[in-house]
């Protein structure tokens, strides 16, 4: 019974707006017209936009995960201090709207940037050494840069609750560290990696403002020309077309990957492999290059725009900061931003509040219904791989009437927030609820333990690691999306996200610093979020 | 060939091995005795390499290992719960370290055939090993261990989860086995009766010191401390100056004061309302429990003065609460340290 | 444990819910997510009529008009605001507007008024022009291009930055007003231009964002090495306004000489079928009130559509409002769109 309420879920708020849309866009005089399809293989603009997504991305996954991947074994194998902090902080990329982070990245890898400026002083250079501006490289790095912490934290939760023993009886089987990871690690935590990298995958399929915004006019994804087909040339259903070209794309690849999956009988320990100190000095200077690259890499971008948001003319500056206590120019847009502060909270709550129960659901569903989890596994993740403007607009279609006229209500925020933050909850809950050793509960239930006695004693507690990465996704996702916030602007609906994209959407010296400001007031309420759901696992202690 | 001296470890604050030394002769089975938490699987890690801080040294044939990688040691290690590889099957489990030995594909898959043969795995190689019972997980783990010949095996606990009849029956093949490959092995347990069966020599350890090294036969016969004594299942162990009967027993058995404060009266030299006889001393009492094991009863006797003596006998003719004498040979008490 | 965090949950959710009521008597604006008003004018409207103003900024002006469009049986709201000459064919095409003839109308700029039977009522203008670096350019002793013709000199390589059409509407706009002076017949067309522009190293941004906070000298605070952008005319005395210190003057000045600005022109529609359809008039002529179209420049950065406006000191002292705008028909725009649109990609990808 429970198990309808995430399917009831999805299908009111996904598949009926989306076949809503479909319906009119590809049956507008009541007849289906498939000529856009045929459109669509016949040009080869479209055939090589496919193929540019799908390259795009599969580069962009395995970067990230070949990159996350050592970094996930030193947070699993070794305890430093603030690690767990480095760990929540290291989410703070994927808060951030994408005009910011281009922003961010020019002032640190632009032809006029930090470390051209630094290369160019270090070898007394005439130009600028490094050319990544509108290049496949530097869209590459962006979506790294975005994506790192979703691979980091999906497998660090999974593998840290996992023993050591396979590895050291490999150790004394006589496997040195390259067949430890071909042979041992990577077959065991494959389950997580796969979690991850669909995750990662279908993000940068679907990449919308990176692409566009430090690519340039060269790239275009299937997101991007679904965008330009429905909104700039209302061409409907040359968009429904591609959409379903979108959709059918991640299908495939997400049922390959759901039956590709091999049940693997491992077992969760509640704390699982403890962590140490590195002592020796190879471990103190393996555990440091990742630290100071991750922090590098992740944080010199944020502390980039954390600096410009606090000098003007030269000097240091608070006035960005000033502003946003006050009402500017008494306009309705510019509410204090202080109740934009409260609003992007209220959201991300209610957000957090709906996802964790259904994804946990539905992971359960995904776990126990194994016939039926090929169909639901990759129907839960189709949200993701939808485009944004497409499913905007089946919900204007779909859900006009009572009692669903929802177009204009603020509860349509939580719930567009819900839909995308859901997948990045089951993802992250599956790995360690497969994991649960059966018959853990089966014993549990022997001595006479009830179904949600077994669940609040045994398995929240194995899966409470995964729940707070769930949990700090949902968060994540509501506290940076701004599309649906920005559709209903009664006053409690302005969020902090929403903000920013006004003060930029201004020309002048102030609006500019007080967009910057907001951002840097965006990521402290964030990392403020993180440290707080982090307490939250009180529930399930452990070491991550 | 394997070497240990003076090596101590701690994990943080907590010391779990103090200045052992011990060394190991070729073909010989070791099994280190002891509680849990006595520091015995600690000093496996020390030697297979798997934890590397440590103090004092440790050899193999003259080497010292602290330099040398786990992987590169040719030890073999069964574990406790024995960590099979999850994702691998019984063949691809048995023939790991024989691939990383560089071993052709056709010799390794010789060589798990005749190992999964002789171990009783014959059939099962293409199982997965989530579906094995207790004892064929064990096998496994073993077949695994021995394949690559390793120049020492250890095993940690190899029978601690199985059931009790397995487990007599297990050790026993596993020394067979073990044998068999003549190589030298560690076996770390905490059941007395496991390592009588299988060791050639026991070292029993207590909070990370080796407290006594024997052979079976001697430790048993010849416990030198008061822990060792009832860590082998032994109870008959008195404060010399607990009565006026306990001191003339020392003094009658030829323990010096001042040798051992501790005696223990050995239960196979404690026989049932035997006549008095030179070289035993009489005591009277009453029979307080008596229980049956087939072959024999396990009888204890309550002595005058408040002492409990526990002791096997042949036949049992007197009943609970009946009055009885025992007799104990001078040869059966054994002075003891307090560790 | 569990249930006490359950149930503290849901009390949460409850109070959550309870924050956003509806309200009833409104009449609700749809528009795009550009659109800014004063609190107290709206304020004032809602006093004098009694209704409650809800605003629905429905995405950028495209998706708006599409959202309209899609929902135009059941609308989202009672009035449209923010179609400009560029759209408004395709939603004149789509009948989603019911005529309304204003009593204002006669204040208005003559030259806005659409031939639209009153469907449409024009309410701002803001005119798409090249703005420029006045520092920089008087540091490289160069004079800003005075004609498009002289854009594409190799005096201004590599100084342009300006908004990919298919994504940004002022991107859109300089194509238009490119094709409006070289038109797409005869020897040299605009086509022929691009090429030459693209020659000449133009940068083309994703958005106006990015063009100007991104790569322009001024916007970017040093980043950008673009001193020319494409923006509005009305961004110089924005950039006053807001600047850190409004008595030093401009920074920046616009290019207003004859058709090289193409004017926007937005325009306001009662939504046929709307619920409130007497509201949505009185919210239209509120917006061509003198308070209202006075706020406009402060707000949106925009024109008011009435001659007898004043304008804000600053904007009367630094906007440049172009004498002669390049125009097209807005059905021609609608028409040729995609077909300009992937030209204007071919000549500059290719």
């Amino acid at each position: 019974m429970l198990y309808l309420l995430p399917l009831a879920f999805l299908g009111v708020f996904y598949l009926y707006p989306l076949l809503s849309i479909f319906d009119i866009s590809l049956r507008p005089a009541g007849t289906l017209d498939l000529s856009a399809f045929a459109r669509l293989f016949l040009s080869d603009t479209y055939l090589r936009t496919l193929l540019f997504t799908f390259y795009q991305a599969l580069l962009s996954t395995a970067v990230t995960l070949l990159l996350a991947l050592p970094c996930a074994y030193i947070f699993v194998r070794y305890r430093f201090p603030g690690k767990s902090l480095l760990l929540s902080l290291a989410t703070l990329p994927f808060v951030l709207p994408t005009v910011v982070v281009a922003l961010a990245f020019s002032a640190l890898l632009g032809a006029r940037g930090l470390v051209n400026d630094l290369l160019r002083a270090l070898f007394t250079l005439d130009y600028s050494p490094l050319q990544l501006e509108r290049t496949l490289a530097i869209i590459i790095i962006a979506h790294v840069f975005y994506n790192f912490a979703i691979a980091l934290r999906i497998i660090t939760a999974y593998w840290a609750a996992l023993g050591t023993e396979a590895e050291e009886a490999a150790s004394c089987l006589g496997a040195d560290w390259r067949a430890l990871w071909r042979d041992i690690r990577l077959p065991l935590i494959r389950p997580a990696l796969l979690s991850a990298g669909s995750l990662v995958f279908i993000f940068n399929f679907t990449s919308f403002g990176v692409v566009l915004l430090l690519g340039g006019i060269r790239f275009a994804t299937l997101e991007v020309q679904i965008y330009y087909q429905a909104v700039n040339i209302f061409n409907l259903p040359l968009a429904a077309a591609l959409s379903i070209a979108q959709i059918l794309s991640m299908l495939s690849l997400m049922v390959i990957y759901t039956s590709g999956q091999k049940k693997l009988q491992l077992s969760l320990r509640r704390g699982g492999a403890s962590a140490r100190l590195p002592r020796r000095r190879r471990e103190k200077l393996m555990v440091f290059s990742c630290v100071s690259l991750m922090a590098l890499f992740l944080f010199t971008p944020l502390l980039a725009l954390v600096a410009r948001s606090l000098f003007a003319g030269g000097a240091i500056s608070f006035d960005g900061y000033r502003a946003l206590a006050e009402r500017s120019r008494g306009s309705l847009l510019f509410i204090p931003p202080v109740a934009a502060i409260g609003n992007s909270l209220r959201f991300a709550l209610l957000s957090m509040l709906a996802a964790l129960p259904l994804g946990l659901i539905s992971a359960y569903m995904i776990h126990r219904q194994q016939r039926l989890a090929r169909l639901f596994d990759p129907l839960f993740m189709l949200p993701l791989a939808t485009s944004a403007v497409t499913l905007g607009f089946g919900f204007i279609v779909a859900l006009d009437e009572a009692p669903l006229n929802l177009r204009a209500s603020v509860y349509i925020i939580p719930i567009a927030h819900t839909l995308v933050a859901l997948p990045f909850v089951i993802r992250s809950i599956l790995p360690s609820l497969r994991a649960i050793p059966r018959a853990l509960g089966e014993s549990a239930q022997v001595l006479g333990a009830t179904p949600w006695h077994v669940f609040t004693s045994l398995d929240l507690p194995l899966l409470a690691p995964s729940l707070v990465v769930g949990a700090t996704f949902a968060f994540t996702v509501s506290m940076g999306e701004f599309g649906a916030s920005l559709f209903v602007a009664q006053r409690e609906s302005v969020t902090i996200p929403v903000v920013i994209y006004r003060l930029f959407g201004h020309p002048g010296f102030a609006p500019y610093q007080q967009a910057l400001a907001m951002c840097v007031v965006l990521m402290l309420v964030c990392a403020a979020g993180f440290l707080l759901i982090e307490r939250l696992r009180g529930v399930g202690g452990g070491e991550f | 060939m394997l070497t240990l001296a003076e090596v101590s470890h701690a994990y943080g604050d907590v010391v779990s091995l103090r200045a052992v030394s011990l060394s190991l002769q070729p073909g010989e089975i070791l099994c280190l005795l002891g509680p849990s938490g006595c520091g015995k699987t600690t000093l496996l890690r020390l030697i297979a390499g798997l934890e590397a801080e440590y103090s004092g040294s440790i050899s193999f044939e003259g080497q010292d290992l602290s330099a040398l990688p786990v992987h590169q040691r040719g030890f073999g290690l069964m574990f406790q719960d024995f960590a099979l590889f999850p994702h691998l099957d019984v063949a691809g489990n048995i023939a790991y370290g024989l691939k990383q030995r560089g071993i052709s594909r056709e010799a390794r898959t010789k060589i798990t055939r005749d190992l999964a043969a002789r171990i009783g795995l014959a059939g099962l190689e293409k199982r997965d090993v989530a579906a094995l019972s207790g004892g064929q997980k064990q096998r496994v783990a073993l077949a695994r261990s021995l394949a690559p010949e390793p120049r020492l095996l250890m095993l940690d606990e190899p029978l601690g989860s199985l059931d009790a009849p397995l487990r007599d029956a297990l050790a026993l093949e596993l020394r067979r086995i073990i044998k068999q490959q003549g190589i030298s092995a560690i076996y770390v347990t905490h059941d007395h009766r496991e390592a009588y069966a299988v060791a050639d020599r026991i070292g029993v350890m207590r909070r990370g010191a080796l407290e006594q090294l024997d052979a079976p036969h001697a430790l048993y016969q010849r416990p030198k401390t008061a822990f060792v004594a009832r860590f082998l299942g032994m109870t008959n162990i008195f404060p010399r100056q607990q009565n006026a009967f306990t001191q003339a027993l020392a003094a009658a058995s030829g323990i010096p004061r001042g040798q051992g404060e501790i005696i223990l009266v050995h239960p196979g030299g404690i026989a049932l309302n035997s006549p008095p006889r030179a070289g035993a001393m009489q005591a009277h009492g009453k029979l307080s429990s008596a229980v049956f094991r087939g072959d024999y009863y396990d009888v204890a006797v309550t002595a005058a003065e408040g002492m409990r003596l526990a002791f096997p006998v042949k036949e049992l003719a007197a009943s609970i609460g009946a009055k009885v004498s025992v007799s104990i040979d001078y040869a059966a008490v054994i002075a003891l340290r307090e560790s | 444990m569990i249930t006490r965090i359950l149930c503290a949950a849901l009390l949460v959710l409850t109070l959550q819910l309870g924050a956003f009521a509806q309200e009833q008597d409104t009449v609700v604006i749809i528009t795009h997510d550009s659109f800014a008003m004063s609190e107290a004018i709206l304020a004032g409207f809602e006093a004098e009529s009694g209704l409650t103003v809800q605003i629905l900024r429905a995405g950028d002006a495209g998706q708006m008009l599409s959202q309209a469009i899609l929902s135009k049986n059941n609308p989202l709201g009672d009035l449209l605001y923010g179609v400009d000459n560029t759209f408004l064919s395709r939603a004149l095409a789509a009948e989603i507007f019911t005529p309304y003839e204003s009593p204002l109308l006669p204040l208005l700029r003559p030259e806005l008024l659409p031939e639209a039977d009153f469907m449409v009522t024009p309410v701002d203008f803001g005119d798409v022009c090249l703005n420029y670096d006045i520092a920089w350019f008087e540091d490289a002793g160069l004079s800003p291009p005075d004609s498009f013709a002289a854009l594409a000199d190799e005096a201004y390589r590599g100084l342009l930055a300006l908004q990919n059409p298919a994504t940004s509407s002022p991107g859109l706009a300089f194509l238009l007003a490119t094709i409006a002076e070289f038109g797409d017949e005869g020897e040299y067309t605009w086509l022929d231009y691009w090429a030459e522009l693209r020659e000449n190293d133009a940068l083309v941004a994703e958005g106006w964002t990015d063009a100007y906070y991104g790569h322009f000298t001024v916007g970017s605070r040093g980043l950008g090495d673009r001193p020319l952008v494409v923006s509005y005319a009305s961004s110089p005395p924005a950039e006053v306004l807001f600047s850190e210190d409004p008595e030093a003057g401009a920074v920046t000045a616009a290019i207003t000489a004859d058709g090289m600005c193409f004017r926007q022109v937005e325009y306001v529609g009662v939504l046929a079928g709307a619920a409130n359809e007497a509201g949505a008039r009185q919210f239209l002529d509120f917006m061509l009130g003198q308070a209202f179209q006075e706020e406009l420049p402060t707000n949106m950065f925009v024109f008011p559509a009435r001659e007898d406006s004043a304008l804000h000191p600053i904007f009367a002292e630094y906007a440049q409002v172009p004498a002669l705008p390049a125009s097209l028909e807005p059905a021609r725009i609608e028409q040729n769109r995609e077909v300009w649109i992937q030209a204007w990609a071919e000549v500059m990808l290719s």
